[in-house]
C-alpha cells in the first residue's frame, strides 16, 4: 500500500500523514501539482507531520499557508515534525516536550 | 417539521426542560425528568449567584427548540429563581417553578414536579407544527477531540456545509476564539466592514491576553499531541476551516441572538474584571451552551478522536475525519469524513452529505447522540458583560 502525506498549501514545508508511515518508506506527497516523493526517516503516525523541505533551527514551520511554530532544531527532509523539534511562537507555557 | 412558538420563532425540537438552579436541587430535577421522553435537565450548580450563568440559563430556556420549562430550586440559593422564570416567560412559553423548601422536601417536590412535567408535556403536544425551510435555521459549528485529521477532513467538509447553508440565507455561528490563534488576518479579511474588523481584532487580542494570564492556550496537550497536533497555531489553522468562507457579519457575545441572516463570530472569552473570571471552553459542553444561547437550532460538531457527547436543547451532527476512529465509534458518529483521508470522497462531496444530514435532522431525524440518550450540559461561573453595540466593547 502506498504511504501518502498531504500538503495543504503550496507554501507548506510539512505534509500530514494520511496513513501510518514506517521509517525508511517512500512517501508520496499529494496536494501540489507536482508529486514529490520523500523518504521517511522516522515512523510517522496517521495525522502527524513529515518535513518535506529542509528547515533550519529557528525557521518557521508552515502548514495551511500559516506559520504554526518555529523549528527548535535543524530538520532534515523526511523527519517526523512534532513536540521534539517544533515549538509554538505564541504559547510559551505548554510547548515543552516531555522528552526535553 | 418545525414547531411554531408563542413569540413567532420556530424550533426543530419540542423539549420540556427541567432547570435546576443549584447543585442541591439537581438530583430532584433528575428524578422529576426520569423516564419521560423529550424531557431534559440542565442547570447551574453554584450557590453564589452569577449574572452570566443566569443569562445563559434564560437563553437556553427561551430557545425555540424548547416548548415549556419547569424550574426546580431550593429557595435559598443565590440565583433568583423568580427572575429566571420571568426572563424565560418573556418568550411566551409556559414556565412553572418549584422550590424544595416550599414543597416540603425531596419526595414532595418530585411528586409535584412530575405532575407539572406531565401538564407541560401535554402543552407541548399541542404546539402548532409547520414545514421548516433551511433559511429559518441558525447553525453552529464546533470541534472537539481534534487530531491531525481534523484540519484535513472534518473541518473543511463542515466549512463547505456551512457555506452551503449561508447560501440559503440562513444564519451561522462559531466561537472557540482561543483556538483561532494566528488566524487573525484570515478572519479580519472576511469582516463585512471596518467596524466588524475592529471587533474581531479586539476579541482575538482579548483571547491572547486571557491565555497568557491563565497560562493556557486552548487545550493542546495530551491527546491532541498524540493525534499529531503540535501547537495552538496548528490546531487553530485546522479549526479555522470549519468556519467556511462566508463574510463575517458581526461579533456577538454569549446569549446574544442575532436577527439578520449571515455568519457570526461569538466571543465567549471572559471579560476583564479585576482578575479574569471564568474559563472559556473548559470542555465541549460549555461551548455548545454558548452556541445554543445565541439561538443555534443545531450544531455541526467535528471530531478526530471521536466524541460521544450530545447536548441539551439542540441536536449535534457529529462528523469524524479519522478513518480509524470511525471504525471503532461509528455508533456515535453521524458522518464519516475519514473517506476524505482515504481518498474515497472529496471534501465537497462530504460537505454536501453533512448539510443534507443537518436538514434531515432539522426535519425530525434523530442523531446518533440523541438516539443514545446523550444530553450533556455545562454551565459554570464566568464574568462577561452582556451584548454591547459599540465597536469595540469598552
Amino acid at each position: 500500500m502506498d504511504q501518502i502525506a498531504f500538503k495543504v498549501n503550496q507554501n507548506d514545508n510539512v505534509a500530514t500523514a494520511l496513513t501510518d508511515i514506517g521509517a525508511g518508506q517512500t512517501v508520496i506527497i499529494r496536494g501540489d501539482r507536482e508529486i514529490q516523493k520523500v523518504l521517511a526517516k522516522n515512523e510517522i503516525p496517521l495525522g502527524h507531520k513529515i518535513a518535506i523541505h529542509r528547515i533550519r533551527a529557528g525557521g518557521d514551520i508552515t502548514k495551511s499557508g500559516l506559520p504554526i511554530g518555529r523549528a527548535t532544531k535543524d530538520i532534515e527532509i523526511g523527519l517526523w515534525v512534532h513536540v521534539h523539534n517544533l515549538a509554538s511562537k505564541i504559547d510559551i507555557a505548554t510547548d515543552r516536550s516531555d522528552n526535553d | 417539521m418545525g414547531y411554531r412558538r408563542e413569540n413567532g420563532e420556530i424550533g426543530i425540537r419540542n423539549y420540556v426542560e427541567v432547570i435546576y438552579t443549584v447543585l442541591c436541587s439537581s438530583k430532584v430535577a433528575q428524578d422529576i425528568a426520569a423516564g419521560y421522553k423529550n424531557v431534559q435537565v440542565f442547570g447551574f450548580p453554584g450557590c453564589y449567584e452569577n449574572e452570566y450563568a443566569l443569562r445563559l440559563m434564560a437563553a437556553l430556556g427561551k430557545h425555540p427548540n424548547v416548548a415549556a420549562v419547569l424550574i426546580v430550586g431550593m429557595g435559598c440559593e443565590g440565583t433568583e429563581i423568580n427572575l429566571l422564570g420571568q426572563m424565560i416567560s418573556e418568550s411566551g412559553k409556559p414556565v412553572k417553578i418549584l422550590k424544595i423548601h416550599e414543597c416540603g422536601g425531596t419526595a414532595a417536590t418530585i411528586n409535584s414536579g412530575r405532575r407539572a412535567v406531565e401538564s407541560l408535556l401535554d402543552y407541548a403536544r399541542h404546539v402548532p407544527q409547520e414545514p421548516i425551510s433551511p433559511s429559518n435555521l441558525i447553525l453552529g459549528v464546533k470541534c472537539g477531540g481534534s487530531d491531525g485529521t481534523s484540519g484535513l477532513a472534518a473541518n473543511p467538509a463542515v466549512g463547505r456545509a456551512l457555506d452551503l447553508h449561508m447560501e440559503t440565507g440562513g444564519m451561522g455561528m462559531f466561537e472557540e476564539i482561543l483556538e483561532l490563534m494566528g488566524c487573525d488576518a484570515f478572519l479580519v479579511d472576511r469582516a463585512i466592514n471596518e467596524m466588524v474588523a475592529g471587533k474581531i481584532r479586539s476579541a482575538l487580542d482579548k483571547a491572547k491576553k486571557w491565555s497568557l494570564r491563565t497560562k493556557q492556550f486552548g487545550i493542546v496537550a495530551g491527546s491532541y499531541r498524540d493525534g499529531g497536533l503540535t501547537t495552538i497555531e496548528e490546531k487553530s489553522a485546522g479549526g479555522y476551516l470549519k468556519t467556511g468562507t462566508h463574510p463575517i457579519r458581526d461579533v456577538i457575545k454569549v446569549a446574544e441572538k442575532p436577527s439578520e441572516s449571515g455568519l457570526y463570530m461569538m466571543d465567549s472569552v471572559p471579560d476583564d474584571f479585576d482578575v479574569i473570571f471564568g474559563y472559556s471552553n473548559p470542555n465541549d459542553s460549555e461551548g455548545f451552551g454558548n452556541l445554543v444561547s445565541g439561538g443555534c437550532h443545531a450544531i455541526m460538531f467535528t471530531t478526530g478522536w471521536g466524541s460521544v457527547i450530545g447536548s441539551v436543547v439542540v441536536p449535534l451532527v457529529k462528523v469524524c475525519g479519522n478513518p480509524k476512529t470511525y471504525k471503532k465509534l461509528s455508533e456515535d458518529i453521524d458522518i464519516d469524513a475519514g473517506t476524505i483521508i482515504e481518498g474515497k470522497e472529496t471534501i465537497d462531496h462530504v460537505g454536501l452529505k453533512i448539510y443534507e444530514k443537518v436538514i434531515s435532522v432539522a426535519r425530525g431525524e434523530r442523531t446518533k447522540a440523541e438516539t443514545l440518550g446523550h444530553e450533556e450540559h455545562y454551565i459554570f461561573y464566568k464574568y462577561q458583560s452582556p451584548a454591547c453595540k459599540e465597536n469595540p466593547c469598552s
